[in-house]
């Protein structure tokens, strides 16, 4: 049975969009780029639709941070993003930009496949899933997972100087 | 007991698959063992805090969007497919594009190679222009011959032969000789160009003319008496034959070769130089220098009736030994050789002895007026 795309747009694009957009970390480029992952894939019939997905959003996220550092414009871009945002009131604005600004110094100070893994992990794939779109051998994706985890909790509690609100929601 | 590692605890808090080597522990002996290890349990619970602090920054101040809907992602697949098509097609233009120049380059370079090979086109002499000319597409309709030869499609220097010999003002009918004949250098197409000798050589050496078979058959007639005619009053065609008639210098032996015995010579002159002819005659050209400067040339030869009478009765009568002198002839006066004639004008007087025609010319005069008196001593003085 070929794999119904429209059904796979409606259940993953959510997942897809914070994957990107932690990657890019652009919010604009997230939902770009996951039109373009669904693009590309049409014309396929995978067995895992859902991982086929995400290894095409990798890809394309590994290609556009490449391309970002050529074009030494990332900050530009996000700095874009912060303005443009919907804005419910200036403390509100200034404080979700250092949330975001945390959030990222936190993802960036793991390792890449620290990063990886916890990302994948968060847009809902499984253990095997991560496995093989990290690379790793399954009984090394808990350990991993658990490590990642940790880090990205003590990064962004001292990049925010006490336990997040986030945390205790 | 031994406790259960973060990896596991981890797993059995995303509810996903028992970890390698652990996957015969399972689930229950997992929560067999939190339920009797107080550490387990306060670990666990440090791992399931992790776990929802993480999720929660990583959801955090994400921008709200509203997600587009999926008729734009097949929109957009459908555009990407056009563009696609365009780009194989623009390739498959730019690759006819790349194949149309390479053929016309090599094509360019064709017709550049042929006109560098052919010296008709470079050159810049009138000749150069009416080869041009007659080889183009707006030139008149072949002539007959010329016709049959395109007709036949004779090889290309063929052709360019016969272009430069019309050029170089040759007959206007041209013979198979002369379209199969070599290539000419260009200083000898030059003189060609001024005034056909060369070309008209090259069909005289290729096949005799009339003109010359004229010739030689009026010196066939004075070997028998019947006169010849030479200098201003000589017929035309055999003046042209004589004009014509190339002389290769060569040796005395070579010339005793070719006459089959030692030549005559005139006792008391200095031989000067010796020639054959290149016409297919077997005749010989001898220049002496008398003491006074004059300077007389004896073309000896075979007459016809000779050479035909040797032909056909063996190779032993072919004549003397090489190098035996033939009989001097005896004094020359018409009374004296009946039936060998003797015949003089004003500067050359021939006879006739056993088979061979001896023509004295004088070519250099020391006083004007040679006499005929004169050249019947020099013919007696024939050793």
């Amino acid at each position: 049975m070929p794999t119904n795309w429209e059904q796979q747009y409606r259940e993953t694009y959510d997942d897809l969009v914070r994957f990107l957009h932690r990657k890019v970390w652009d919010s604009d480029r997230a939902h770009d780029l996951v039109q373009e992952t669904f693009v590309r894939a049409l014309n396929h019939d995978p067995e895992n639709p859902r991982a086929f997905l995400f290894t095409i959003a990798a890809n394309l996220a590994r290609d556009e941070a490449r391309a970002a550092v050529r074009r030494k414009h990332h900050l530009e871009l996000i700095t874009v993003e912060t303005g443009e945002r919907s804005d419910p009131g200036p403390a509100e604005a200034l404080e979700e930009r250092e949330r975001e600004a945390a959030v990222r110094r936190a993802l960036e100070s793991l390792s890449e496949r620290d990063r990886d893994v916890l990302l994948l992990w968060d847009a809902g794939l499984s253990y095997p899933e991560i496995a093989e779109q990290a690379g790793l051998a399954l009984g090394a994706v808990g350990t991993t997972l658990a490590r990642a985890r940790h880090r990205l909790v003590e990064a962004y509690e001292a990049a925010e100087g006490k336990a997040p609100d986030v945390a205790r929601g | 007991m031994s406790h259960v590692d973060e990896g596991t605890l981890a797993a059995y808090l995303d509810a996903g698959p028992p970890e390698g080597g652990r996957e015969r522990q399972g689930t229950a002996e997992v929560e067999a063992h939190l339920t009797a290890c107080a550490d387990c349990r306060a670990r666990l619970d440090t791992l399931r805090r992790e776990r929802e602090t993480a999720r929660a920054i990583l959801r955090a101040g994400l921008p709200a969007r509203s997600a587009a809907s999926f008729a734009d992602v097949l929109e957009r697949s459908r555009a990407r497919s056009e563009k696609t098509a365009d780009r194989r097609r623009l390739s498959r233009l730019t690759s006819l594009a790349w194949a149309a120049t390479v053929i016309l380059a090599v094509a360019v370079g064709w017709y550049a190679r042929e006109a560098s090979f052919r010296p008709d086109v470079v050159g810049s002499t009138g000749e150069t222009r009416a080869a041009i000319d007659s080889s183009g597409p707006a030139s008149p309709a072949p002539e007959p011959a010329a016709a049959a030869a395109t007709a036949v499609a004779p090889p290309r220097t063929a052709r360019r032969a016969s272009d430069r010999f019309r050029a170089g003002g040759g007959p206007q009918a041209q013979s198979p000789v002369v379209a199969a004949a070599p290539r000419v250098p260009e200083s000898r197409r030059d003189a060609a160009a001024a005034g056909g000798l060369v070309d008209n050589r090259r069909v005289l050496a290729g096949k005799p003319s009339a003109e010359l078979k004229q010739a030689e058959r009026q010196l066939a007639g004075a070997a028998e008496g019947l006169g010849v005619r030479a200098g201003a009053n000589a017929p035309a065609p055999l003046m042209k034959a004589a004009s014509i008639s190339p002389w290769a210098d060569t040796t005395a032996d070579a010339a005793v070769k070719v006459l089959g015995g030692r030549p005559l010579l005139i006792a008391g002159a200095m031989t000067t130089s010796y020639a054959v002819s290149v016409t297919g005659l077997r005749q010989v050209r001898i220049t002496q220098r008398l003491g006074d400067g004059t300077v007389v040339e004896l073309i000896e030869g075979r007459t016809p009736a000779e050479a035909a009478m040797e032909k056909a009765t063996a190779p032993a009568a072919l004549g003397r030994p090489s190098g035996a002198p033939r009989a001097a002839p005896a004094p020359v006066t018409q009374k004296q050789e009946a039936g060998a004639g003797l015949r003089e004008e004003t500067d050359a007087v021939s006879v006739s002895r056993g088979g061979y025609l001896v023509t004295l010319r004088v070519v250099i005069a020391a006083d004007k007026a040679v006499r005929r008196d004169s050249l019947e001593r020099l013919l007696s003085k024939l050793r």
